[in-house]
């Protein structure tokens, strides 16, 4: 397979295409936004979270990007994650991470009206640790796309295309994504333990805990990787309302619960009839 | 012209870093001043960064997320070129 490991994952693209350049995409954007490079300009900004800060204008743009998606998701798809996923043991590459350690108490998560961010100047007002995680993924995969021209990316199961492409998806069944963006979010794996109890890497921002959502696994179909990815957090964060929200921004989006039950939103329903749960 | 003596040279130099200072902190003062007034809830626009919180614009579907990508059943003979597992 045509690939290479980058933001913890791995990427892939057709055979035959040559990945360097998608490879230093993937890359460059891995060092900038980072949470465990200890040079990323990520942590540079998380080191002094209150206050004001002069980014650049890739991480501004990136972060505009995360401040979109708090808006369209009422604020359950959060910059303003960082403090509460460190608080919840996920602090260092997920390679290393102990899978037990002392219990952990949620930490609280900040409105997003406490950040400003005008050009290059970001201003929070209180101390606010960002993650920008749950946007830079999304977007490499449709820049490096774009980088392509032709073809399709897919990083972790994160994915983009222009051409009609077989996608498996979790609990076995695939589809066909003719084109647009597919991603799935998922508390089934990246999980650890801490105090015994169980930890993920999706935070509730109403709790600052991890998720405790009814759905292991949630899939959208959507224009791009990037708005499919924030769908699909909020839509696996909204918990029982996840297939609803959904219909209600006509996105076609695919559920698995705790129990490897399927359920479909309205739109998947009609594009793939066979998938509904019996 | 008599030579400036060294007393005078320092008081020159003081009276520049005081200058200087006072720029300074004056900039900064306005930056800050600025980005204060665009953070308050007042001043957002629509195109404002900042956002907003959970009790105002869930249930508001907006043209952000513009319709579902388009997806079909798979040809049962085909394996799955690549795998949505999660992230």
């Amino acid at each position: 397979m045509n690939g290479f490991r980058s933001m913890g994952c791995h990427v892939l693209l057709p055979d035959g295409l040559p990945p360097d350049g998608v490879q230093a995409l993937f890359e460059a954007r891995d060092r900038r936004f980072s949470r465990f490079q200890e040079s990323s300009e990520l942590n540079r900004v998380n080191a002094h979270p209150c206050g004001l800060a002069l980014v650049s204008e890739e991480f501004a743009s990136m972060l505009s990007l995360a401040l979109d998606a708090a808006r369209a998701t009422g604020g359950l798809v959060t910059p303003a994650v960082g403090g509460a996923v460190i608080a919840a043991g996920y602090d260092r590459d997920f390679r290393c991470l102990p899978l037990d350690g002392v219990a952990v108490e949620p930490a609280r998560v900040p409105s997003c009206r406490s950040l400003t961010l005008r050009g290059a100047v970001l201003l929070r007002t209180e101390p606010l640790i960002l993650d920008l995680n749950g946007v830079v993924k999304g977007q490499t995969v449709d820049d490096a796309l774009k980088l392509l021209g032709h073809g399709w990316v897919s990083a972790g199961g994160d994915i983009a295309t222009t051409v009609p492409l077989v996608v498996g998806l979790p609990g076995g069944d695939t589809i066909t994504l003719e084109r647009g963006g597919l991603a799935t979010s998922s508390i089934a794996t990246r999980a650890w333990r801490r105090g015994g109890v169980r930890q993920h890497h999706l935070i509730d921002p109403a709790t600052g805990s991890p998720s405790s959502s009814q759905w292991s696994d949630v899939t959208v179909a959507a224009q791009s990787c990037y708005v499919a990815d924030v769908a699909a957090k909020a839509a696996l964060l909204l918990g029982p309302a996840g297939p609803s929200w959904l219909d209600r921004r006509r996105l076609a989006g695919r559920f698995v619960d705790h129990a490897g039950r399927v359920t479909v939103s309205e739109r998947w329903l009609q594009a793939v009839p066979a998938q509904q749960a019996a | 012209m008599a030579t400036p003596s060294r007393l005078q040279l320092a008081r020159r130099r003081l009276q520049i870093a005081r200058y200087s200072i006072g720029a300074a902190t004056l900039t900064a003062f306005a930056a800050f001043g600025f980005a204060v007034r665009d953070a308050h809830p007042a001043t957002h626009t629509s195109t404002s960064t900042a956002t907003t919180d959970s009790s105002t614009s869930s249930d508001d579907p907006s043209t952000y997320f513009g319709g579902s990508a388009s997806i079909s059943p798979a040809p049962q003979t085909v394996a799955p070129q690549v795998q949505s597992s999660g992230s």
